[in-house]
């Protein structure tokens, strides 16, 4: 456990330099208008998730004195999220995030804003392979994700011993074509084959993108496996279909395990009627939040890419947070959300993305 | 004596179809236990009203000589509608209107844009499908309409003497449609003009109009099918309907509609979308790597139309 003393000692480092920071900041940002300002471009303008993280990036910039700018293109488009990063350039805006579309195009223009001495960084999408993007805020791994699925799955089978849970598992999936989905399957499907022996995944079908496709494909699998123990929605396109498919086949509550990555508020509907008991995703507030933190965090000339090893980071706000749990990960310079969220009839109403 | 011709030409077509389909059913109940029960055929019924809804209207279309792309994102937006009157608690009659309403003032667009415009059917309806998933995708954005009140499940959800009870207005509606289009000089018309548009014109068909009229009722018919989706999903997502007008496509040509116009008949819709369904269903329950299920699909369409063509040469 050396890494970890070392670790610590970093960490309670920062935390002083973090205390230290804020009254000064938070006044001199009184003082004179010449605030930090951070910026962040999400992928796309006026939905619940990226709304979210404006939300979260406003809360940081509140707290710690800093003009945060939040603005994107109001349709999917690359090349528009270019043009916001190179005014924000002119406008010598201090840090500049987003959640990258094209990571081959911003390339060139993170490029630029790191040579006008201003800092590039990416949350939420990366672009891994470009040079200038100074850090990457991560919302939650991909191996984290796949076994709170499966995790929580054996925990509803077994709750005594859930290593030994027994078990089918089904997944409907969206399009074949979705890199992340696929991911995310073959990640579950490792830790079922590597930590579950009594658990298997039966099917793994591709469903489309519409409500209709996932219900109907959903139907079949309940037709087809009629033993089933539990399902998978992995898109949150599948969410409301396969729901509705459980619920309309009788399956609600004890009938069996219905859980997937669905937003708070597209699962809400089935969580509360006991269709779905669970669902995993992140919370993109404490995302935004973040993201405005680190960008501050950097402007005031902290180096991350100094760490070489993992560190326990605290962004104070919003530490009290369960799936929140920050850490530095000097592979690929990512400063990690922490866990995944885990929504239940519990929280569901806490979250509004 | 052409009409008759034609009109045989298609029995053998469809006949080639419900052959596949006996096929198909063999298969499938040899290989998987689960197939041949009346709860999975309850489940498949229930899965055909909105495409089949959707396919009656491609089939008028189609007939005509015409085609429309559009299907889908029309659907979609009436979907919208729908799932926001009845979130703001509208009374179910009303928002049950709404549908055909919203659908068929779509539809006489496309038909105003086709008819007067004269611009090719393929092109209007690819314009208006662009269109209508752009104002999908502003007004949905990444927030879906979810947890849509119960309102629509006494008819979408519901089982009626076995069957299950949308499949009842498939078939109303499959059966309405067969008597205008027999008895009525409206399928006449239709028919004349995907032969050939001059010469019904020159016959004395209204040829403006009678495209203006398939393409307001292929309208009303995907209204009715969103009420039927909103009422069943309980859900309007961005992706709505999405890949639904080529489904409804392959599921005209099936049943027995050609592609290029002039011949078809409405029937021939169910069986297309039994068809579609049942291979879906069957792949599934065969527990075949879902990777095949488009190949397969494409496969047995091709290998069923074929059959046809076999058919009518061998008849000839």
């Amino acid at each position: 456990m050396q890494k970890f003393t070392r670790a610590s000692i970093v960490a309670a480092l920062l935390v002083t330099l973090i205390i230290g920071f804020v009254p000064g900041a938070a006044v001199s940002a009184q003082e004179n208008s010449d605030k930090t300002s951070v910026a962040f471009i999400p992928q796309l303008v006026g939905i619940p998730y990226f709304s979210a993280m404006k939300k979260g990036g406003n809360e940081a910039a509140k707290r710690f004195g800093v003009e945060f700018i939040y603005q994107g293109p109001t349709d999917v488009n690359a090349p528009k999220q270019l043009q916001i990063f190179d005014s924000l350039i002119k406008q010598e805006v201090e840090a500049i995030s987003l959640s990258v579309l094209d990571p081959e195009s911003i390339c060139p223009a993170m490029e630029r804003a790191e040579k006008q001495g201003l800092i590039p960084f990416t949350s939420d999408s990366d672009a891994p392979n470009c040079d200038a993007r100074r850090v990457f805020i991560q919302q939650a791994r991909d191996k984290d994700l796949a076994e709170a699925i499966i995790d929580g799955i054996a925990k509803r089978l077994n709750s005594d011993n859930p290593s030994q849970a027994e078990g089918t598992i089904a997944f409907v999936s969206g399009n074949p074509t979705a890199t992340n989905l696929n991911t995310w399957m073959d990640l579950m499907e490792e830790y079922v084959g590597a930590s579950f022996p009594n658990l298997e995944i039966v099917a793994r079908r591709y469903a489309g993108g519409t409500s209709s496709e996932a219900y109907q494909t959903a139907q079949d699998i309940l037709t087809a496996y009629p033993d089933l123990d539990a399902i998978v929605g992995v898109p949150s396109t599948s969410i409301p279909g396969v729901g509705q498919a459980v619920a309309d086949s009788g399956l609600s509550g004890d009938g069996i395990i219905y859980t997937g990555y669905g937003s708070p508020l597209t699962a809400k509907d089935y969580i509360k009627s006991g269709a779905m008991d669970f669902s995993v995703l992140w919370n993109p507030k404490a995302l935004g939040y973040l993201t405005v933190w680190a960008g501050w965090m950097m402007d005031q000339g902290i180096d991350f890419t100094k760490f070489e090893e993992k560190v326990d980071l605290k962004a104070p706000g919003i530490e009290s947070l369960n799936e929140v749990d920050v850490q530095w990960l000097p592979k690929n310079d990512t400063i990690l959300l922490g866990p995944p969220l885990v929504i239940t009839k519990d929280n569901v109403d806490n979250y509004n993305f | 004596m052409k009409i008759f011709r034609i009109d045989s030409t298609i029995i053998k077509r469809q006949l080639a179809i419900v052959a596949a389909i006996i096929v198909m059913i063999t298969v499938f109940s040899i290989m998987s236990p689960h197939f041949l029960t009346l709860r999975n055929f309850n489940r498949i019924l229930s899965n055909l009203p909105v495409l089949g809804l959707v396919t009656i209207g491609m089939s008028l279309v189609m007939m005509s000589g015409g085609i429309d792309i559009s299907a889908e994102a029309v659907l979609g937006v009436a979907a919208i509608i729908v799932g926001q009157a009845l979130l703001a608690g509208w009374p179910g009659w009303f928002v049950a209107l709404l549908g055909p309403l919203v659908g068929g003032t779509l539809g006489l667009l496309n038909g105003l844009v086709i008819s007067y415009g004269n611009v090719l059917p393929i092109v209007a309806t690819l314009g208006a499908m662009y269109v209508w998933r752009a104002v999908i995708f502003i007004i949905v954005g990444g927030s879906w309409i979810s947890g849509i009140p119960h309102t629509f499940d006494l008819i979408s959800k519901t089982d009626f003497l076995g069957l299950p009870t949308p499949f009842y207005f498939l078939l109303l509606f499959i059966i309405a449609f067969s008597l205008i289009f027999r008895k009525t000089s409206f399928g006449w018309h239709l028919l004349s003009i995907g032969n050939n548009e001059e010469s019904a014109r020159l016959a004395g068909v209204n040829t403006t109009k009678i495209k203006l009229i398939a393409y307001v009722l292929m309208g009303v018919l995907v209204g009715i099918a969103a009420f039927l989706y909103v009422g069943r999903y309980r859900n309007v997502e961005m992706t709505v309907a999405m890949g639904l007008s080529l489904e409804a496509i392959a599921a005209t040509v099936i049943g027995g509609t050609s592609i290029l116009g002039g011949e078809g008949t409405i029937l021939g819709c169910l069986l297309g979308v039994f068809f579609v369904r049942l291979i879906q269903n069957g792949l599934v329950l065969m527990r075949i790597p879902s990777i095949w299920d488009n190949l397969a699909l494409g496969a047995l369409i091709v290998l069923a139309l074929s059959f046809d063509i076999f058919f009518i040469e061998g008849g000839e």
